[in-house]
């Protein structure tokens, strides 16, 4: 794979994931989330796992993208100017992260990568990671079901709205008329 | 030649990002946006692992993680809109109500 290509992807996700983190206006910050994720999903494609550029499309850019953009325009008041941290806390934020990145990348500069550098392979058929999910990994498998559905029931639980006349239970008043 | 190198990288960067944004954002949902990027660079990571070794576990880890990234999201959302009906605002520096 040409390297040209490597270096469009990373700036297609590294320019839209600044602007996520600095922009004023959230909601450009929304829309140049899922550009991100999009350059992402094309770096998966690259990793020859385009089972998981799909996923991405489709959980990340699709669904998650869509329901944080919904949260802010349910909480957010355009007219209302967005109020920033203190000076301070974005220096010491700022300083913190460029020493992590220096960190991270330092590390994966010196390590001995071993036959790991070596030329990569044409990646994982789909049928076999289909049987591994019923085989290998079949107890985190159904886990996940699992913890979507608390998800899902946990979400309700807490969003909707309390309802003030329920305080009084059905057994309350069966027990006043007896 | 694109390496592992690279890759790995890609996602120290992304990471960082994130982490600039979960720190010095004041509004719920831009951390929570913040927080995905983070979860992204992790799973570019994985993948990559996967794809130079030859192996099925970090793509089956990484489809794992979205499917938790997916589930942090809507409950992530489900208590930001909890937080706004009751303090009418969303600023994280406002909510210290558990805060003694």
């Amino acid at each position: 794979m040409s390297p040209l290509l490597f270096y469009t992807v990373a700036l297609v996700i590294i320019v839209p994931a600044l602007a996520v983190v600095l922009s004023e206006n959230l909601f450009h910050a929304g829309l140049s989330m899922i550009v991100s994720f999009l350059g992402i999903a094309a770096v998966y494609l690259m990793l020859s796992a385009p089972f998981v550029a799909a996923m991405q499309v489709l959980v990340y850019a699709g669904a998650i993208a869509v329901i944080l953009l919904f949260a802010f325009m349910l909480t957010h008041d355009i007219m209302q100017p967005q109020r920033q941290s203190a000076k301070f806390q974005q220096t010491a934020a700022g300083a913190v992260c460029l020493i992590l990145a220096g960190f991270m990348g330092r590390v994966a500069l010196s390590s001995n990568w071993g036959d790991l550098n070596r030329q990569a392979t044409e990646g994982v058929p789909l049928g076999v990671l289909g049987k591994s999910f019923l085989t290998d990994y079949l107890v985190p498998f159904e886990l996940i079901s699992l913890l979507l559905l608390m998800t899902l029931v946990g979400a309700i639980v807490i969003a909707r709205k309390e309802e003030k006349d329920r305080t009084v239970w059905p057994e309350d008043e069966v027990g006043t008329d007896s | 030649m694109i390496t592992i190198f690279h890759y790995l990288s890609l996602a120290a960067i992304l990471f960082c990002i994130g982490l600039y944004g979960v720190l010095t954002r004041r509004n719920a949902v831009a951390v929570l946006m913040s927080l995905e990027l983070m979860f992204n660079a992790v799973n570019i990571n994985l993948v990559a692992f996967s794809h130079y070794r030859p192996e099925i576990t970090g793509i089956a880890f990484s489809l794992f993680v979205i499917a938790v990234a997916a589930c942090e999201a809507t409950v992530g959302v489900a208590l930001v809109l909890a937080v706004y009906r009751n303090q009418k605002d969303i600023d994280l520096e406002r909510a210290n109500k558990l805060r003694w």
